[in-house]
């Protein structure tokens, strides 16, 4: 912003401030007030400001000087904006308040005029509006240089993997489901049939909680169901295992091992055709390295109805892959112990020139379905591995980069967009 | 899980013909994937529904129906015997079952010695929970004079040589100083009296689950084996011993059945109390063709049916399945199911999907995070994601903040799992820290879930969705990150007001409270240089923390604060 002297402005740079010529004629001794008034140029505001400062007094009708002052800021400061010098923004406003100085308006002509004929980078807004793009020269840049690299907002790899996955079985009709991660061993493992005594609940592969000690299990029927189709099969159609099964040790909290917790609790609660789908984080007690972490994503979902079959099982762990951007996918029997037929799908890398297994699934044991869903149906369930996915794809060795490191620059420079 | 070892040119004397790679490959298919293999040796995955897989006897038998080679049921006999074995009612706390059988005509080559080490070893761990549950014992049936007993005795009082040393030791001693002993002594602990095996004499065959005796150690020259088998679970300890039994008839053996009296737990027991085993008749099975063709999507004739079961060792005859004895994986007629479908081939199945109408319901919780995301990735930051396992250094110490009650784990293999996060902050600092190299200003957030106890709660605990953001670099401040609360908030149609608040981890004088109304959505604020040190960072930090779940449920509320 600039600023130049008003009329009356420079008026006083000529003469002199009024308060300040009152105190050169006080100098010489008091002065009768009526005589001031005859004398002084501009004596109503010499006397108002002159008061204001503490410069002067007036008593009997005679005016007095009480104080000298040292210096003469304003004038100074008038004197300084008229040769275009800046000054202190105190000065400034009190100057602009007595209507000693104003702003200059630029015009916008007087401001387009600077450029005319002139070679320019920044294409300033006057130029444009006045029309005055015609008077100057634009100075060619460097284009082939992108300038400094700057980081943009984005999702994390692993985040766009999971709403790819997401995508699709919304696409497909699924039902999007959501469990603990702190869940009770009942959800997690008994109602799914797993032996009490089973070695994937060894302390080595679960996280048993210190707090909370214990949960609250789901409805007596649906617990004396479970109980007794552990201990002789019930009205499953099957023997059983055969042992005795504790309630205390269903009791016990974990950190979920599996999102197949949220399965077993969905169907507690449908009645089928039902198509559920959940995308969470698991845990395993292991050791962290390059190849383990004791947390990552399952993607998992089940298919309720009287009428699918093994077939449709592996369709739709053929469709999800496909999507996912697979092409050639095999299925290899396994064994899980709440599935029969159970089935490891495998995928084949490019990169990699090989076949890796991507996770458990199969048709859930007439044990697990018929306690928790009421009745003997038919239930394709998987439960597949999102970052064993990922690394095989796109070679990422070593799987801390994921939860652990972070690292801004792999997640920076990834082009895993999509 | 167990992983086999087989000599190639074994396998392939049991199966009765040689092997090519594609045959071995093809076994893959049977549901044993192969784990490594070269000209000699190969080794295969074994699944724990499969036992009767981890000897080379008993994978050659079911090798030879499925590759083709042979059909149908292996059907054993089992010679009636007159080896008497006593139970002692004082094993019933300790180790209360037990089963046996002898074996005659053995010929203990290299190859049967191998095998029967590798199934012992394997039964033990897998079906045998590592040898509690089931514990197997062989033994020179020539160095002893049966009958035999079963009971428990005085650790301290008895004394025999075990096996591989010369001089005779207590039961205790052996639990404290054989290599067996301090593996396998700890399932004995609780009980005063220990069990033990002996023959007529008082001399000792074995110390289960813990050694044999030395005395009737099994060599070249062994012909009859005399098997125990001790444990916990009655079905188990049957199961391992058909297992056992049969992979010595396949080698040539005879078998000859044990009668057991005294304390028999459970069933099997015949009128005077005395049982016979082992018991190696076939489990029969009825399973309906149409079960089998629904869920497969076939239509199989009683004839494909029946070829199929052959394939897998099965018989079928007048509608009945018969069942071999050393599969102890059938529980249910889908267990039969399986085998057909592995019998016909998973590879020969074309994949299809069904007509199952149902309509698309997304969560509401991951619906609205996706917005939120967006929002801030809109703003220039960097999606990470955290673990929700952390350790009190880090949640609490490092921030200058008193602990809080959390979810704990028990017995976490290493101290950094030691409990859930409360908080999503620390890692946002874990974060920077681990990026001091990288390019600054650093702007990062999470969406995440932290875990906190709620005894309200099914599980004792809830799960609460977090975002938080941080801002690192050389000119960064508090205003930074305000001006961001103030567009998320706008842009989700939230009045809101920064209240002045103290916390611990922030510089004092620069943190607020983010309040809608009457709920404090959370936290913004620059880090204290206390805390920068503690995380070993360089340059200043500003973060914000907001509830997520309570931001959902103001903006969910339709007309509210727009």
């Amino acid at each position: 912003m600039a600023y130049r002297l008003t009329e009356e402005g420079e008026e006083y740079l000529r003469k002199g401030l009024p308060e300040e010529n009152l105190v050169k004629i006080l100098a010489k001794g008091p002065v009768k007030l009526r005589e001031l008034k005859e004398e002084l140029y501009k004596f109503d505001i010499a006397l108002a400001w002159a008061k204001k400062k503490g410069w002067v007094t007036i008593h009997d009708g005679m005016v007095k000087l009480i104080s000298s002052p040292k210096t003469s800021e304003e004038y100074d400061a008038l004197g300084h904006l008229d040769k275009g010098e800046s000054i202190v923004k105190d000065v400034l406003d009190i100057l602009v308040k007595r209507g000693l100085v104003e702003e200059i308006r630029e015009d916008i002509y007087t401001k387009a005029e600077k450029f005319s004929g002139k070679e320019i980078g920044l294409l300033e807004s006057e130029l444009i509006k006045t029309g005055k793009w015609r008077e100057v020269k634009f100075r060619h840049y460097n284009v082939s240089s992108p300038g400094q690299r700057i980081q943009i907002g984005k999702k994390h790899i692993l985040t766009v993997f999971a709403e790819k996955a997401r995508k699709i079985f919304l696409d497909l009709g699924f039902t999007e489901a959501s469990g603990p991660l702190v869940e009770s061993t009942f959800w997690c493992f008994d109602s799914l049939f797993q032996p009490q005594d089973h070695p994937a609940r060894d302390l080595a592969d679960t996280f048993y909680m210190k707090n909370p000690r214990e949960v609250t299990l789901p409805n007596g029927k649906i617990v004396d169901s479970v109980k007794r189709t552990h201990e002789h099969g019930s009205d499953t159609g099957s023997i059983g295992w055969r042992y005795s099964f504790s309630e205390a040790v269903s009791k016990q909290p974990i950190l979920r091992t599996h999102t197949t917790a949220v399965s077993a609790r969905s169907l507690a609660q449908i009645k089928p055709p039902a198509k559920i789908f959940c995308l969470g984080r698991i845990f395993r007690n292991e050791t962290i390295d390059y190849k383990h972490l004791a947390e990552f994503t399952q993607v998992e979902g089940i298919v309720v109805d009287e009428n699918v079959n093994f077939r449709d099982h592996l369709g739709y762990l053929k469709e999800f892959y496909n999507r996912m951007g697979f092409e050639k996918i095999r299925f290899r029997p396994a064994y899980f112990p709440y599935t029969e037929m159970s089935v490891e799908p495998e995928l084949y890398f490019e990169e990699r020139g090989e076949w890796m297994e991507m996770g458990g699934s199969g048709i859930f044991r007439p044990e697990v379905v018929k306690p928790l869903l009421g009745i003997d149906c038919p239930v394709l369930a998987w439960g597949l591995g999102l970052e064993r996915l990922i690394m095989l794809k796109y070679g990422i060795a070593d799987i801390r980069n994921f939860y652990v490191k972070n690292d801004l620059r792999l997640l920076r420079d990834s082009t895993i967009i999509g | 899980m167990a992983v086999v070892e087989f000599e190639i040119a074994d396998l392939e004397k049991m199966v009765g013909r040689k092997l090519t790679k594609d045959q071995l490959k093809k076994i893959e298919m049977m549901g044993f994937p192969i784990e490594s293999l070269d000209d000699k040796k190969i080794l295969y995955e074994v699944f724990p529904n499969r036992p009767d897989m981890l000897c080379v006897e008993g994978f050659a038998r079911s090798v030879k129906t499925y590759l083709g080679f042979s059909k149908g049921l292996s059907k054993y006999t089992v010679k009636k015997g007159v080896i008497k074995l006593r139970v002692n009612k004082n094993v019933e706390n300790v180790r209360p079952s037990i089963v046996a059988a002898v074996v005659r005509n053995v010929k203990l080559t290299d190859d049967l010695l191998r095998s029967l080490m590798q199934v012992q070893e394997k039964l033990h761990d897998t079906l045998g929970r590592k040898r509690k549950k089931v514990a197997i014992g062989l033994h020179d049936m020539d160095k002893v004079l049966p009958p035999f007993e079963y009971k428990a005795v005085e650790p301290d009082k008895f004394r025999f040589v075990p096996l591989d040393f010369s001089e005779e030791m207590s039961m205790r001693e052996i639990g404290e100083k054989h290599s067996k002993g301090r593996d396998y002594i700890h399932i004995l602990e609780d009980s005063k009296i220990w069990p033990i095996i002996m023959d007529s004499r008082g001399e000792v065959l074995s110390f289960p689950p813990i050694i044999n005796g030395e005395l009737t150690r099994c060599t070249e020259k062994t012909k009859n084996i005399f098997i125990d088998i001790t444990g916990t679970d009655d079905i188990a300890v049957n199961q391992a011993l058909n297992i056992i039994v049969t992979a010595f008839a396949d080698r040539g053996c005879t078998i000859e059945s044990v009668d057991i009296s005294g304390f028999i737990k459970k069933k099997g027991v015949n009128a005077s109390g005395v049982r016979s085993t082992p018991n190696l008749s076939p489990q029969k099975i009825k399973v309906d063709i149409n079960y089998v063709n629904k869920l497969l999507d076939m239509t199989l004739s009683q004839k494909d049916f029946s070829n199929l079961l052959s394939k897998m060792g099965y018989d079928f005859t007048s509608g009945h399945i018969i069942a071999p004895c050393y599969r102890t994986d059938i529980m249910h007629p889908i267990d039969v199911v399986e085998d057909i479908a592995i019998a016909y081939g998973y590879e020969n199945f074309k994949p299809k999907i069904p007509a199952v109408p149902t309509i698309t319901k997304r969560s509401e919780k991951n619906e609205f995070n996706s917005v939120l995301r967006e929002l801030v990735i809109g703003a220039g930051f960097q999606e990470v994601i955290t673990t929700i396992l952390t350790n009190e250094a880090d949640e609490f110490i490092k921030m200058n903040k008193p602990k809080e009650e959390v979810c704990e784990t028990k017995n976490p293999l290493t101290v950094d799992c030691s409990m859930c996060r409360l908080y999503l902050l620390p890692s946002m600092m874990r974060v920077l820290s681990h990026n001091r190299t990288n390019e600054y200003p650093q702007m990062i957030f999470e969406i995440g879930d932290v875990i906190i106890i709620d005894r309200e709660k099914e599980t004792g605990t809830n799960d609460v969705s977090k975002l938080c953001t941080a801002m690192c670099g050389t000119k960064v401040g508090y205003e930074n990150l305000s001006v961001v609360i103030d567009a998320l908030m706008r842009n989700l149609g939230i009045a809101y007001d920064l209240k002045k608040a103290q916390d611990a981890s922030f510089i004092d004088g620069r943190c607020a409270e983010i309040w809608s109304g009457d709920r404090c959505l959370g936290v913004i604020g620059e880090i204290h240089p206390q805390v920068l040190e503690n995380w070993n960072i360089g340059n200043p930090v500003v973060v914000f923390e907001l509830n997520a779940e309570k931001i959902r449920g103001i903006v969910s509320k339709p007309g509210k604060t727009k």
